[in-house]
């Protein structure tokens, strides 16, 4: 029986010891490095990656976790362009650790606790205000401070009802891409009237309603290239708005008919999340379209969605903020809209119905591209450019508006 | 376990109180459960933390109480409340967000027993769309503190909970004194402290007196109340009883609302303690005082004509 063992492992002293020892003192090692491991993680609980001695007037604030880094990269290139010191707070901390990667030029803070908050606004003397992307419960700790002014700038614009409810009320301002937004607000039967309501545009659109400015027919050399763009399959089923269940089929169907000369197709980031089903989609997708000579892409999570709304001049989407994003290339979209749902969207001048040509089932869409692409009768075109003025505030936009309310926030 | 509806038996109910502080929303509970029995309605309460819904649904089992863990539990128990009407934060935490996101239900904030004193107002309030305050004292706050209330409704309810005490302190006498308690923290080895002079104060007191360290006064049949300024309440104003407190009205004004010296009986020493309790028995100068203060901070009208109860039935 082994009594006595000699170890050697890792800075254990090299001495002899019973077998129990042993175990006991591997034990006793492991537990010590997993301890370590996780206090020294749970104690960053306020990390500075900032120069606090800047005058620093503004904070981007996310409550989110790694989910806001599309939020942060929506807005931080037209921070830097308004040339006032910022800085981004940050609450999570694996989000923190891919920004600082990301952005290592930039004032970036984590501070998950409310203690952490407090202590960081009473270091920023010249801080005027903050700004917030999304509402999360955290933003309160920020929010408490009422001398500074707290603007909610959004990461999108969506007609789902999450955009347009009463906790916007906490706000000083809500910045929207045009006045479609703040119909929603008008029709969502709540009183707001203390929450100032400001049009900038959607900066991050700028380029590609300057690439809409030449028709969607005559872009790219007048060859077609189709995005499809769709949602995930929600919480719920019966907020399920996603066309992923019989899209493969239309693939399947136009692949060879020389219709479009790319295709790209980019998933929600969550499809498959609560449907297992769909968790192989792209697998499934990728073997369709590899079996033609078509060119496609199957595009990653991380890659924006604005920039490769900009290399396509026909979409496919469903219900959700992609819609506006396409809206801004002018060309024909195709919106699923399922029937057997209730669907809950909030209520402005303008629905998907006014300026995209929707569809409930692959039929549908058939007859449509064929009737819009094929025959080229893209008759909505005119309300197309209206909504484009409506929902993305398309004259804010290419005015640069949303910079130049920063410089006077 | 994230969310616990199985005990909904009544899915009619048209109130929701949702109570999100991990430390405070059993005693905030605690607090509203009478009035809200006492409404006579069936009524939810909405708890986000294990340990506080299991203790109150074992102490109280008849109750209609949920727990729900994230955002999407929340969606699902309001969507098991097809007829709700108005959700109650006794508290301004950051999971009201949760709830606040429904348009249809009215969003009424509450407060809590000693909300006037830990306060902090933010412009967070906007998202609720009534306020329902005590008195005239909060009341005057929010009007300040917002230059313009916009869609903000403040309704004054008064301080249900303390419906018995005041009507029961209405017609209470000082003369003679037979009741004192004192309260106050131990500060071991501080002289300036209440409880250096205990000592010699509490065998001349010669009263029934009742000495506890908790805050919370726990007898009402007590004729007056001896404290210091760490331990003063807002609330002991509620019992109509002289206040004495050891220490400087300067001191206290620098932590409270200066409008509550106004009915105070301030002494630094036990001399000047033993002066006060010898002339209050025949002239208790501060009684006309400690009304307007109480009436002030919680509308007495409000509070005894169940100002609240007619609120919630109209919501």
């Amino acid at each position: 029986m082994l009594k006595k063992v000699f170890i050697t492992i890792g800075k254990l002293a090299r001495r002899e010891m019973t077998f129990t020892e042993f175990i006991h003192k591997i034990r006793e090692k492991l537990f010590y490095s997993i301890k370590q491991k996780f206090t020294s993680k749970s104690k960053k609980n306020l990390i500075i990656n900032a120069d606090l001695y800047k005058k620093i007037r503004y904070i981007l604030h996310t409550g989110e976790n790694v989910t806001g880094l599309s939020h942060i990269d929506l807005w931080l290139p037209h921070f830097k362009k308004s040339n006032i010191d910022f800085l981004v707070l940050v609450r999570n901390f694996d989000l923190y650790t891919t920004l600082i990667k990301k952005y290592p030029e930039e004032n970036i803070i984590l501070a998950r606790r409310k203690s952490d908050i407090e202590l960081i606004v009473s270091r920023l003397n010249f801080l005027k205000v903050c700004f917030y992307p999304s509402n999360t419960g955290n933003n309160l700790h920020l929010l408490n401070f009422s001398e500074l002014k707290h603007i909610f700038i959004g990461h999108g614009d969506s007609d789902k009802t999450a955009s347009a409810h009463k906790y916007f009320r906490v706000y000083d301002e809500n910045w929207v891409a045009g006045e479609a937004h703040i119909d929603r607000f008008r029709n969502a039967g709540f009183d707001f009237r203390g929450l100032k309501q400001v049009k900038v545009g959607r900066p991050n659109l700028k380029e590609t309603l300057l690439i809409s400015q030449i028709s969607w027919q005559d872009r790219f050399n007048g060859n077609l290239n189709l995005l499809y763009l769709s949602t995930w399959e929600g919480v719920y089923e019966e907020q399920n708005y996603t066309s992923v269940y019989f899209m493969d089929s239309f693939f399947e169907d136009i692949k060879d008919k020389n219709i479009f000369n790319t295709i790209g197709i980019k998933l929600h980031p969550w499809v498959g999340r609560r449907d297992v089903n769909l968790s192989k989609i792209n697998n499934h997708l990728n073997k369709i379209l590899s079996q033609s000579n078509i060119k496609y892409n199957l595009y990653d999570k991380t890659v924006p969605v604005e920039e490769i709304i900009k290399k396509s001049n026909v979409f496919i989407c469903d219900i959700s903020a992609v819609v506006s994003e396409s809206l801004a290339a002018n060309a024909p979209i195709f919106v699923y809209i399922p029937k057997d749902k209730n669907i809950k969207l909030t209520k402005s001048k303008m629905m998907y119905e006014d300026y995209c040509y929707t569809f409930s089932n692959l039929d549908e869409l058939n007859q449509k591209i064929e009737e819009v692409i094929i025959n080229k009768r893209d008759y909505l075109k005119e309300k197309r450019e209206e909504a484009m003025e409506y929902i993305l505030g398309k004259k804010e936009t290419l005015a640069d508006k949303f910079v130049d309310r920063l410089k006077k926030a | 376990m994230s969310l616990n509806i199985s005990k909904l038996k009544d899915k009619n109910t048209t109130i929701i109180l949702h109570a999100s502080d991990i430390k405070l929303s059993y005693n905030h509970i605690i607090y509203w459960l009478p009035a809200l029995i006492e409404l006579n309605m069936p009524f939810t309460i909405l708890l986000r933390d294990k340990k506080n819904y299991y203790r109150l649904t074992s102490e109280y089992p008849d109750l209609q109480i949920c727990y729900a863990k994230a955002p999407i539990d929340v969606e699902k128990v309001i969507k098991s409340h097809p007829n709700v009407k108005a959700i109650l934060y006794p508290s301004n935490r950051e999971k009201n967000i949760h709830l606040l996101r429904f348009i249809e239900p009215k969003h009424i904030f509450i407060g809590s027993k000693n909300f006037e004193q830990t306060f902090k107002l933010s412009k967070s309030y906007r998202a609720y769309d009534e306020i329902w305050v005590s008195g005239k004292y909060m009341l005057d706050k929010f009007e300040n503190f917002f230059e313009d209330l916009g869609h903000l409704n403040i309704k004054i309810i008064g301080k249900p909970f303390f419906k018995h005490i005041i009507d029961k302190s209405k017609k209470k006498d000082v003369s003679p004194l037979k009741k004192v308690q004192i309260s106050y923290e131990i500060k071991h080895n501080n002289p300036q402290s209440l409880s250096a002079i205990m000592n010699k104060l509490i065998p001349w007191l010669k009263k029934d007196y009742v000495l506890f360290l908790d805050r919370e006064i726990q007898d009402e049949e007590i004729q007056c109340l001896i404290t210091d300024i760490d331990s003063f309440l807002y609330n002991m104003f509620v019992y109509n009883v002289p206040i004495l407190i050891f220490g400087t009205k300067e001191l206290f004004i620098e932590k409270y609302d200066k409008y509550f010296a106004e009915g105070i009986y301030f002494f630094t020493s036990c001399e000047q303690c033993k002066d006060i309790l010898s002339k209050i028995e025949i002239d208790d100068r501060l009684k006309s005082n400690r009304n307007d203060v109480l009436d002030y901070y919680i509308d007495i009208d409000s509070t005894l004509q169940n100002s609240f109860l007619k609120e919630i039935i109209n919501v």
